[in-house]
């Protein structure tokens, strides 16, 4: 999630915090972050729920992050394949990055993302964990 | 009349923790008398990404009983 405007991130609470995604009805393809339109041209989407735990695919630790993740440093972020093929990016959380390992079972957890200063609107969404925690 | 009641519950603690002696060390305590008194050795820290409403999500979700089927009811 990017640092972004109130109604922006409004709008987007149902794939920030519950991973809804947008399926083609005609093919089927189902694309996180949603889309407008298909690649097979179709129009037709409709709301699903992604599943919640999938495994990693890759992952990347930042040494330099912006102002807002300061704290969090150093920042892991990893590509999961979710249970049902999507593959999704975002934070790991609650993970030391010596120990993660493309092929580890991750979950989604709903977590803080960034808070607009210390009296403004606290962002919400999605990360991902080790199942197990490592 | 019909038997109201709770049907399903969660609970989630953050994994991260603190030790007592540790918390007495800050304060100015003697960490021996403090763990006798109170009896805990640890506590539980959430993490700079948790907070009131991530961890009742949390626990609400958890596999440690959850609301599962009776969500949304």
């Amino acid at each position: 999630m990017r640092h972004e405007s109130v109604p922006i991130y409004w709008r987007n609470i149902p794939h920030y915090y519950r991973l809804v995604a947008r399926r083609c009805k005609k093919c089927g393809a189902v694309y996180f972050p949603p889309v407008v339109k298909c690649r097979c041209g179709s129009t037709e989407l409709e709301n699903v729920e992604l599943p919640r735990e999938g495994r990693l695919v890759e992952y990347t630790v930042l040494h330099q992050v912006g102002t807002d993740f300061l704290k969090q440093k150093p920042l892991i972020v990893g590509l999961v394949e979710l249970s049902n093929g999507v593959r999704v990016a975002g934070q790991i959380a609650d993970a030391q990055p010596d120990k993660l390992a493309p092929g580890a079972k991750m979950e989604v957890v709903f977590r803080r993302v960034i808070a607009d200063g210390k009296h403004g609107l606290v962002m919400y969404g999605y990360k991902f964990r080790p199942v197990g925690g490592i | 009349m019909s038997r109201v009641g709770v049907v399903s519950w969660g609970a989630y603690i953050p994994k991260y923790r603190i030790r007592t002696e540790e918390v007495a060390r800050i304060w100015g305590d003697d960490p021996l008398r403090i763990v006798d008194v109170y009896l805990v050795d640890e506590k539980s820290v959430e993490g700079l990404d948790e907070d009131a409403v991530t961890i009742a999500v949390e626990a609400a979700r958890g596999p440690s009983g959850g609301l599962g089927s009776t969500r949304g009811v």
